[in-house]
């Protein structure tokens, strides 16, 4: 319930902001909406036998010729750092939070839909620890590029660097082969697919 | 049960809660300022009455308002009370020499209104300035409405009256979706303002309805206007008592179905009211898991009881204010484990009494 709480800081003088309370009350369910579909289609994935799925070929992981997946933890850490940085730049414009709060729970809606449609097949190499080998469902679209094209789109000071971080997890999730080209790009058109819909409805 | 239910039920509340951000992001003007006729129906009243008067003098400008108080044949203070108050704010005391009720005192007085718009006010509500003029916009920003209902804020004295809040406001929260909807959302009463025009078309409220506001938004409907909701609340009282709370239940419930049966028609050329059944539905299924597996304890009975937790949590947020107030979620767990299923069961037993007392009672009383 930590997030919930975190979440509902957002709000201060409510009796007089109705709209900001409901939009929070949106961002809030459509997250929750949107973690059962995922857990939802997490369990459809697992019915199929993904073993016998070979890699796709892919225009750009072709040429690497093995990953390096110990650029994770560095994507982990930049991602985690520009989520507590958007949280610090927005801590007075609430708006902007509760926007981004909205935007992750469509996102999470749309890619809990996509997720069983599109099993391209795992890729092969290990994890951060040998033993594990990296998780080969919930590839189409990406996630971890969607946070910081997230905060972009729902900050106005510091843009640049949420776009650097963008660059450097999109290079990264290549580098280390975590997925395919098409993940990557489609969760950029996700994204401003979807705030271009939230800036016209919603917003 | 299985991941169907929560899934289908997350989509509908959101589904609602989209509707609602759409009505709230259409822009709306008033420029103008109408006579505004308020009648104030009230039985033994002291307690709310000068509150109720006061508020109503606050929130909108003296010079444009004609007040009528109808004294329904109180038995306590109220009489005096009125007095008192006439000297200070002038309006009209009418007095029943017996007690009508609220139908037939309205029906009586609201002729005599001069205003362009009819606001009927019950004696335990505290209007503000904030909702008066919401109220005003809409009505001015579309020629189609013929009323609008306002939402309720329970002012909270106990743990009942907490629950009653919580009750009330997931009543108006789906009410608000239905602003979307080209026939507008349902007429809840206790404090709705109607079009002159549209108070006419309908013939004032009808005497032989227990919730004559419903029926009377549903006649509206059928007459082609449009009914919305507005979102800014209004302060009222709850039932002091579960006896109260009880006989509220029973006669809101037996009131529904009296319409339903009334009106069925209008349901079913409507088909988007199927969507206010079914967000009922499925907390009226997950509360009767819940009360079924009670006997048991099983595993059938905590889930349905996280669900509704769930599905309620956007009714506690409206009542959050700050983040010092974040305890008030704990207000949840009473909600669901007890109000919840009792409010289920008196709801069913409620429209059971409404279907066999409209077939088998002499429909021309109010009370059957």
């Amino acid at each position: 319930m930590n997030w919930m709480v975190f979440f509902s800081r957002c709000y201060i003088k409510m009796s007089s902001q109705n709209k900001l309370k409901i939009k929070l009350i949106f961002g809030l369910m459509l997250l929750l909406f949107g973690l059962l579909i995922n857990f939802f289609s997490a369990n459809y994935i697992d019915y199929k036998d993904l073993d016998n799925i070979n890699r796709n070929p892919d225009i750009i992981l072709n040429q690497i010729d093995y990953p390096h997946p110990n650029v994770m933890i560095v994507l982990e850490i930049v991602i985690i750092f520009s989520f507590f940085l958007f949280v610090w730049i927005n801590r007075k414009e609430k708006e902007n939070l509760i926007n981004a709060l909205i935007l992750l729970g469509l996102f999470s809606v749309l890619r809990g839909l996509f997720l069983p449609l599109t099993i391209l097949g795992g890729l092969q190499g290990e994890g951060l620890l040998k033993g594990f080998t990296i998780s080969n469902t919930g590839l189409f679209p990406s996630g971890h590029i969607a946070y910081p094209l997230i905060f972009l789109f729902n900050t106005k000071k510091f843009k640049l660097l949420f776009f650097v971080a963008l660059i450097f997890v999109g290079y990264g999730l290549l580098v280390s082969q975590q997925h395919y080209t098409i993940d990557i790009f489609s969760s950029i058109i996700f994204i401003y697919a979807i705030n271009s819909f939230m800036e016209k409805n919603i917003k | 049960m299985n991941l169907i239910t929560p899934i289908l039920a997350l989509f509908i509340l959101n589904f609602i809660i989209f509707l609602i951000i759409l009505d709230f992001n259409k822009s709306r003007k008033n420029l103008k300022e109408p006579l505004i006729t308020f009648l104030v129906p009230c039985y033994n009243g002291e307690k709310t009455l000068k509150c109720c008067i006061e508020s109503i003098y606050n929130s909108y400008n003296p010079n444009k308002i004609e007040l009528f108080v109808i004294d329904d044949h109180s038995i306590d203070n109220t009489t005096n009370i009125l007095k008192i108050l006439q000297k200070q704010f002038k309006f009209k005391i009418i007095t029943n020499n017996r007690n009508l009720g609220k139908t037939k005192s309205i029906n009586s007085t609201w002729r005599k209104a001069k205003g362009e718009l009819i606001w009927i006010v019950d004696a335990d509500i505290i209007l503000n300035k904030v909702s008066v003029n919401e109220c005003l916009k809409r009505l001015y920003s579309n020629d189609k409405i013929g009323a609008i209902s306002c939402k309720y804020k329970v002012i909270k004295k106990s743990l009942l009256s907490w629950m009653v809040g919580l009750e009330y406001n997931m009543m108006s929260f789906v009410n608000s979706a239905y602003n979307m909807f080209p026939k507008g959302a349902f007429l809840i009463g206790g404090c709705s303002v109607y079009r002159k025009k549209a108070f006419l078309d309908i013939n004032g409220l009808k005497n032989n309805m227990i919730s004559e506001d419903m029926d009377s938004g549903l006649r509206l409907w059928k007459k082609g206007w449009k009914v919305e909701q507005s979102f800014n609340p209004i302060l009222t009282y709850s039932p002091e008592t579960i006896k109260k709370w009880l006989s509220q239940k029973i006669r809101w419930s037996a009131g529904g179905m009296q319409c339903f049966l009334s009106n069925p028609y209008l349901f079913i050329k409507n088909p988007l009211t199927i969507l206010f059944v079914l967000i009922y539905s499925i907390g009226a299924l997950l509360g009767a898991i819940e009360v079924t597996s009670l006997p048991f304890l099983n595993i059938s009975y905590f889930v349905s009881i996280l669900l509704l937790f769930l599905i309620n949590l956007p009714y506690i947020i409206l009542e959050i204010d700050s983040f010092k107030e974040i305890k008030k979620l704990y207000y949840l767990f009473p909600f669901v484990i007890i109000y919840y299923p009792i409010f289920l069961i008196i709801s069913v037993f409620g429209f059971f009494k409404g279907f066999f007392s409209y077939f088998t009672l002499n429909k021309s009383r109010r009370g059957w």
